[in-house]
Parts: C-alpha cells; sequence; structure tokens
C-alpha cells in the first residue's frame, strides 16, 4: 500500500513534468544575446556537491549543471537527467532511468556511473562535503547498467527527491574532469551537462557562461551568454539596473523595491518563499531556560507590525516552523502565539521575571536583523523588558552564537526548501546546529521519525505536531516570512522566478 | 648629492623592511583575536564536527597561534602566501593580478587630486581673501569632509543614472581604449578629489606663507613680475611641505581604495582585503595587509627621495645635523 502511494506519488510528479515551464510566449523566441545578472556576493566555489550553493552561487550552478530531477513552475519535482524513476522495496530502494545521449562539456559521456561517482563524492568523509549529514540515509549507490543507477536507502526517504534539489542542486560533475583537476581544481573550473558552461571568472568582477552547443535539449538554450556581475553594494546595483547595465538581479533588499517599481523598463516580481527570519532564545542560560519566559517573550511581540516595519507592506507575521509555501505541512490554523501583551506580562510575574533584561544580537550578514533587533526592542519595552541590543559582525555572530552558544537571544535569518524537514532536520539531541539547545524527547523523536513516513496524512500530522511542540519550547520560532523577489528588464522573457536559489535559463530569452 | 641621495635611500629601506615585519606580526595576531573563524565560514550553518576539525588541521589552524606565524613567515622567505581558506586560490597570484588594477586606480587618482589640488591652491592664493578664494576654501571643506563612498555614490547617481554619461559600475582589462577608461573615472574622481582638497589647503596655505619670506621680496624688487616670481621662486618652495603630505595621502588613497573598490566593482585588492576580513580569510588577510604596507612605505620613500631633490639642504644620515 504504503508502495503503491509513492509510485503514485512518483507518477504524477513525473505527468507534471512532462510539460515544460513555458512563460511569456505571446511573442517567438529569439535565439542570441548576452544576459546581465547581478549578483551581491561572489561564490567560493561553483562545486555543486562541496559547498552550500546559497545565494547566487545556487543561480550559477543550476545552469552549469543538470540534477537528476528539477523543479517546475510551481516548485513541483519533474524529470531532468532522469526521465523517470520506480520506487521499490518498500520505498527503500529508489531506481533512475537516465536520459540517454548527454554528455558534459569536456565531451564524455554522462551515464550512471557518473551519478553514483557524484553521490560517492558526496558521501565520502575525506571530502567534507556539506551535504554528506543530509544524505545519511543513502546505503549505497549501484549501476544496474548504463542507463540506470539504483539509491539504496536505509529507510523509505520520501525527502529524497527534494535533498537532489536542495539549494542550487545536486548536479552531476564530469567524473573525468574531477579527477583532472582535483577537488580544488574543479571548484574554479567546473565542468557538468548543463545548458552553459562556464568561459570566464574573473574574481571580484564577473563570471561568464556560454552556451553549450551540445545542450541535450535541441536548439536551446536561446542566449549566447550569461554574464553575473559581482557588485556588493547596493547602490551601485540598483542604479545598474535602472540604468540597463544589468538585466536581472534577484533576492535585492526590499527597501529598494518602491524605487525600482517606479522604473518603467523594469518588470519586478515577489512571491511568498522558504525563507524566515527567526527569533532565537538559548534554553540553556537563564533567563530562558524558563520555558515560561520564553513564551511571554514570543506573546509580546507583535509580529505583523514587526513584518511591516521592516520588509514593507503585505509582509505576514509568522510564528511557525515551517513556511506556508510548504502548503502540506504548514497548518491552516498554527499552533502559534497570538499577540497578547497582557498575557505575557502575567506569566512573566508568575516566573518571578518582572523586571527582565536581556541582551539580543543580530548579525550583519543582512540589515534587517538589525531593523527587527530595534523593533522587538521597543515592543518588549512596553510591557517593563529591558533589551541591549547588539549587532556583532557575522563572523562574529557564527563565533559566539553558532559556536559557543554563548548567547541569551538573537534575530537569524534562515532559508528551509519545499522539503519540509530542511527546516526542523536539526533538531535532534547533539546536533551541533541545536544552538538553541532544545531540549524535549518528544521533538527529538518526531523529527527523525518524520523523514521516513511515506503516508502523506500520517506525515502531515507529525509535521502539525512538530511545530505545535516547537511553539510550546519557543525557543526557535520565525517572526515573519521573508518574500523572494527577482527584478528584470522589461526585454527579458521566459524568465520563472522560482522563489528559491536556483534559477533555469533555458528558456530565457531578449526580445529586441 | 648622489652619495647623500643613495645613504638616504639605503636607511629609508631599511627601515621599511623592517617596518614591513611588525605590521605584518600585528596583524597577524590581530585578526587571531577577533572572534570567528574561516573554517566556520566555510562550513555553514550545517556542518558536522569531524569535518569542521579536518579542516581546521587542513589550514594548519589547529597549531598554537606562535606555531602558525613561523610557519607563516618561514614560507614568506619562499616567496609563498599560502592560499586562500575561502577559493583555494593561491595569495601571491590573486594580489599579482589584482596589484596593477589598483595601482592604476591610485595613479589615476593621483592624476585627479595633485593638478587639481595644487591648481586649485595657488589659484586660492594668489587671490587671497577675494570671493575666489573663500568659494574655494568652502569648496574644499565639503571635500575634507565628505567620505569617498558618499562622494562615489553622489557621482554615481549624477552620471551615471541622470545623465547616463558613464558606467556605474563594471570594469574591463586594461587597454589603451575608452571603453577601459571610462570605467574608471567615476572611482578616481570618488577617490581623488577628498584628496584634492586636502592639497589645495596646504598648497594655499603654503604659498600664503613663502609669500612673506624675504626672497619673495628680493626677487619683486629685482623687477621679476608677480607671475615670473610666483611660478620660478614661490612655487617650488611651496611645494616642500605639501609633498609631505602628498606622501600621506597615498596611505588614504589605499585606504580609500578598498572603500572605492567595493562601490564600483573594480577587482582591485582593496575589495579583496575587505572580503577576506570579512570572512576571516587569514592568509589573504596578511597577503592584503603585506601589499598595502609596500605600497604605502614605497610610496613614502619616493617622498623622501623628492624632498632630498626638492630641497638640497635635506639630508638624512650622518650629516642632517650639520643642515
Amino acid at each position: 500500500m504504503l508502495k503503491r502511494t509513492f509510485v503514485m506519488l512518483a507518477m504524477t510528479l513525473s505527468l507534471a513534468g512532462s510539460v515544460w515551464p513555458v512563460a511569456a510566449q505571446q511573442a517567438q523566441p529569439r535565439s542570441g544575446g548576452v544576459l546581465r545578472v547581478g549578483i551581491q556576493s561572489e561564490p567560493r566555489s561553483l562545486d555543486p556537491l562541496l559547498v552550500i550553493t546559497d545565494g547566487a552561487t545556487g543561480h550559477i550552478v543550476s545552469s552549469i549543471f543538470n540534477t537528476l530531477v528539477k523543479y517546475d513552475a510551481k516548485m513541483q519535482i519533474v524529470p531532468d537527467l532522469a526521465t523517470s524513476w520506480k520506487v521499490e522495496n518498500d520505498g527503500k530502494a529508489v531506481d533512475f532511468f537516465l536520459r540517454k545521449g548527454v554528455k558534459f562539456h569536456d565531451g564524455t559521456d554522462f551515464d550512471a556511473a557518473a551519478v553514483k561517482f557524484a553521490f560517492d563524492r558526496i558521501l565520502d568523509p575525506a571530502n567534507s562535503s556539506p551535504y554528506r549529514t543530509f544524505f545519511k540515509p543513502v546505503e549505497q549507490v549501484v549501476v544496474i547498467n548504463p542507463g540506470t543507477v539504483r539509491f539504496v536507502l536505509a529507510n523509505a526517504w520520501p525527502g529524497f527527491f527534494y535533498q537532489l534539489v536542495y539549494v542550487g542542486g545536486m548536479g552531476i560533475p564530469s567524473p573525468t574532469a574531477v579527477k583532472a583537476l582535483g577537488n580544488a581544481g574543479f571548484a574554479r573550473k567546473p565542468v557538468g551537462t548543463g545548458p552553459f558552461q562556464l568561459s570566464d571568472w574573473q574574481s571580484g568582477d564577473k563570471i561568464v557562461l556560454t552556451k553549450n552547443p551540445n545542450y541535450f535539449r535541441a536548439k536551446m538554450p536561446y542566449l549566447d551568454r550569461v554574464e553575473f556581475k559581482v557588485i556588493p553594494d547596493s547602490t551601485a546595483l540598483t542604479t545598474s539596473l535602472r540604468t540597463g547595465q544589468l538585466d536581472l538581479v534577484r533576492d535585492i533588499p526590499t527597501q529598494l523595491l518602491p524605487l525600482l517599481e517606479k522604473e518603467q523598463s523594469l518588470v519586478p516580481s515577489v512571491k511568498n518563499a522558504y525563507s524566515f527570519d527567526w527569533f532565537a532564545l538559548n534554553a540553556a542560560k537563564p533567563p530562558f531556560n524558563d520555558v515560561r519566559v520564553r513564551q511571554a517573550i514570543n506573546m509580546a511581540i507583535d509580529r505583523d507590525a514587526l513584518g511591516v516595519a521592516v520588509y514593507g507592506k503585505g509582509t505576514r507575521g509568522s510564528s511557525s516552523q515551517i513556511a506556508s509555501a510548504n502548503s502540506f505541512a504548514h497548518p491552516k490554523k498554527l499552533p502559534t502565539f497570538t499577540y497578547d501583551p497582557e498575557k505575557a506580562k502575567k506569566l512573566l510575574a508568575d516566573a518571578g521575571k518582572s523586571n527582565l533584561k536581556f541582551t539580543l544580537y543580530s548579525s550583519t550578514v543582512k540589515p534587517q536583523l538589525a531593523q527587527e533587533a530595534t523593533v522587538i526592542q521597543a515592543q518588549l519595552a512596553k510591557i517593563g523588558v529591558t533589551v541591549d541590543h547588539q549587532v556583532l559582525e557575522h563572523q562574529a555572530w557564527l563565533a559566539r552564537v553558532l559556536k559557543e552558544r554563548n548567547f541569551e537571544a538573537s534575530t537569524v535569518g534562515g532559508t528551509g526548501g519545499p522539503e519540509p524537514n530542511s527546516y526542523v532536520m536539526f533538531w535532534t539531541k547533539d546536533n551541533p546546529v541545536n544552538f538553541v539547545s532544545l531540549n524535549n524527547q518528544e521533538l527529538f523523536d518526531l523529527v527523525p521519525k518524520a523523514q521516513g513516513v511515506i503516508n502523506e496524512a500520517e506525515r502531515k500530522k507529525i509535521y502539525h505536531r512538530i511545530q505545535e511542540l516547537g511553539a510550546q519550547e519557543a525557543a526557535w520560532m520565525a517572526l515573519m516570512e521573508v518574500p523572494s523577489n527577482a527584478v528584470m528588464s522589461n526585454k527579458v522573457k521566459g524568465y520563472v522566478h522560482l522563489p528559491y536559489n536556483v534559477s533555469y535559463f533555458d528558456d530565457v530569452w531578449l526580445a529586441p | 648629492m648622489r652619495n647623500a641621495l643613495f645613504l638616504t635611500a639605503l636607511s629609508r629601506i631599511a627601515t621599511a623592511v623592517a617596518t614591513l615585519l611588525v605590521v605584518a606580526a600585528v596583524v597577524f595576531f590581530l585578526m587571531r583575536l577577533i572572534p570567528g573563524d574561516p573554517v566556520l565560514n566555510w562550513l555553514g550553518s550545517n556542518y558536522d564536527k569531524a569535518d569542521y576539525d579536518r579542516l581546521k588541521a587542513f589550514y594548519g589552524l589547529d597549531l598554537p597561534v606562535g606555531q602558525q606565524f613561523f610557519v607563516w613567515v618561514q614560507r614568506l622567505f619562499q616567496g609563498d602566501l599560502g592560499s586562500s581558506v575561502l577559493t583555494n586560490l593561491s595569495v601571491v597570484e590573486e594580489l599579482l593580478r589584482r596589484i596593477p588594477v589598483t595601482v592604476e586606480l591610485i595613479v589615476l587618482a593621483l592624476l585627479v587630486a595633485l593638478p587639481v589640488g595644487i591648481g586649485a591652491g595657488i589659484w586660492a592664493a594668489w587671490r587671497y581673501g577675494r570671493p575666489t578664494d573663500h568659494a574655494l576654501l568652502t569648496a574644499t571643506l565639503l571635500g575634507i569632509s565628505l567620505p569617498e563612498f558618499f562622494v562615489g555614490a553622489l557621482l554615481m547617481l549624477a552620471f551615471s543614472l541622470e545623465w547616463r554619461l558613464l558606467p556605474a559600475t563594471g570594469f574591463s582589462r586594461f587597454a589603451w581604449s575608452w571603453e577601459h577608461f571610462s570605467h574608471l573615472v567615476l572611482p578616481a574622481l570618488a577617490l581623488g578629489l577628498p584628496r584634492a582638497a586636502v592639497i589645495c589647503r596646504l598648497m594655499r596655505g603654503s604659498l600664503l606663507e613663502v609669500f612673506g619670506r624675504p626672497f619673495i621680496r628680493a626677487s619683486l624688487a629685482k623687477g621679476l613680475s608677480r607671475k615670473a616670481t610666483l611660478f620660478v621662486h614661490a612655487v617650488r618652495n611651496a611645494l616642500i611641505p605639501v609633498v609631505t603630505v602628498i606622501g600621506l595621502q597615498i596611505g588614504y588613497l589605499v585606504a580609500g581604495a578598498v572603500v572605492v573598490e567595493k562601490l564600483f566593482v573594480i577587482p582591485g585588492v582593496g575589495a579583496y582585503g575587505l572580503n577576506a576580513v570579512f570572512a576571516r580569510d587569514y592568509p589573504s588577510v596578511q597577503g592584503f595587509i603585506l601589499v598595502v604596507a609596500t605600497i604605502f612605505l614605497v610610496a613614502n620613500v619616493i617622498v623622501d627621495l623628492l624632498y632630498v631633490w626638492l630641497d638640497p639642504r635635506i639630508r638624512i644620515g650622518p650629516r642632517t645635523a650639520a643642515a
């Protein structure tokens, strides 16, 4: 029964995938041209398997590499290098049937051995891949024949497909190139099967991708080149966009959007995404080792007002742990806090902490985190709580808060993904990322369990319970959902804004 | 004369090398005092303890700090600055690629700062007390007060966004072409104009001081015209204190280049150093500091030698007291 549901799920997924995302088809697509994309930080590596491809990196590697499966415009899983798949052995094995005749940019053939090579590379501890912990359930990757590869899993794992496209995706590299260049060399000279290949990387300036003439989609991509220009400064970035030096920028600081919306030549797009800004309270240290104090502080924050103050109108406050874009895991009626300063005061009095004082940190990784802390400071003052807000430079924040856990409270930015597990996976006892020191045995049992449940209704129930427990613990709570945006020139056609760290430029073309 | 120049150069270079080593040591230990750690930055938030320890050992960051410094100095003398923890690229190669870019930017900024600053200074002194003088003084006050990033942003808004004359960002490899220089006009102005303001005020003050000296009166009494006196006698003498300050201004230019390169996206040494500091990329920071200190010291050695040329009375070494 379980197996059938999973197979049916897989079938629906692959059916959905037979229709390629085609957007804005009024005019006939034209071949040629250069798309110039502004990015605010430079990738440190373009190896999709050995670094977390967040930020701009994801948008670049997803053009150089293909993944076994990819997203369609609705963020559903559709075929990419695998044309179909079959789930066997009660979900403990997945066979992928691979696309034929695909070649890497270096002319070598893509086959099942290349897939095995890629995942063995993630799983080999010597490579220190940040994805190794994510792929722990993978016991073995077996080449059945050149066109078929089998993943043997320790347990059924419905989130597996999403993990294949986590952030920039598990792009399949050319084994020949990896062996020839070594890990460090490959990071700068990536070789994949994607629609574009890397032709130039000028550190501190730009990354240039040129059309792959042997791409497996005939006559695709339309563009001759995609140039990613590194522009860290927001003024320089918006000016370049407004003067037509850039055609597309992803996830621009939200306070700049109104300025760009006025520009006639630009088309902005804002979507619900998988990102939150969070409020972290250290449950291992006073005063927040008392759950009543944690709950009280969370109740005294007016999250809707906070969201609007920081990200502008339309932003929704949230006190969930899983984004509403993950519709199935996100309960309609959230097990949440409603803004209730009176109740908060009473809780604090019960805990004997009426004149509470604490230090709230924020990192410089994005300016909104400090703005949030300031608003929280003002809101908490209303119930007599004194907040000392300190901004820490990001590296100092990482060391102090994440590693040493030497903090009382902090605002934190963080992204999950279409797979709900990505939000809660570090809620296990000894996980180094459980820096708020959550300690709830039911939660610790449920988190790994949810990962292996195939029955959707049951899985849904577990994720709802996880969020209920999370809210009770009140140590790691969302503040608001952070929308994703894309601003592009009105000449750019066919770009599908996926609210995630991934872009597929195959279908993009430039109007004259 | 020649002997003096040689002695001056030798003593200056010896001091410079010692200074470099001290600077490198101070930065080495300071960087490790700031909280943060390159490996944590590398691994991101979802790291495995074993991976963390392995990478730390790989980059030699598990050794005692004193020993790390010893290893670094040892490699330095072999011309090896290590490789970036962030990108794995050789620090020497990255810096060699970027030094010409920064040096070009600084030279262009000097080409703005020197003529504008000295010219405006002479003009203000010539028109002492008149409206031109007051206008120039006000303008230079603004120039001194405004930081480079602000001047840069203003220039960008005016020349790129409003008038669409020059590109806001972008960079192209060196070539004798407008395409190349068009990208450097705004950065050179942003970097050079605040320096021009400082030089202008100094030049004006120095000239006014020289105007009061007896030899100026003597030269006017000789029947030389005011203009000739100004350019033949006054300016050269007034330049001496200005040259000292130009040496220091080069230090400001290097510091300003960090900001300007970041703003205008120029792949020079400054932008590299800034990113390295934020990522706690220790080897890159060390390399960056070494380069910046070297540029600064070389500029100052050149300035010291310029003095001797401008004013032969200035000697450095045993005979200084006599002069």
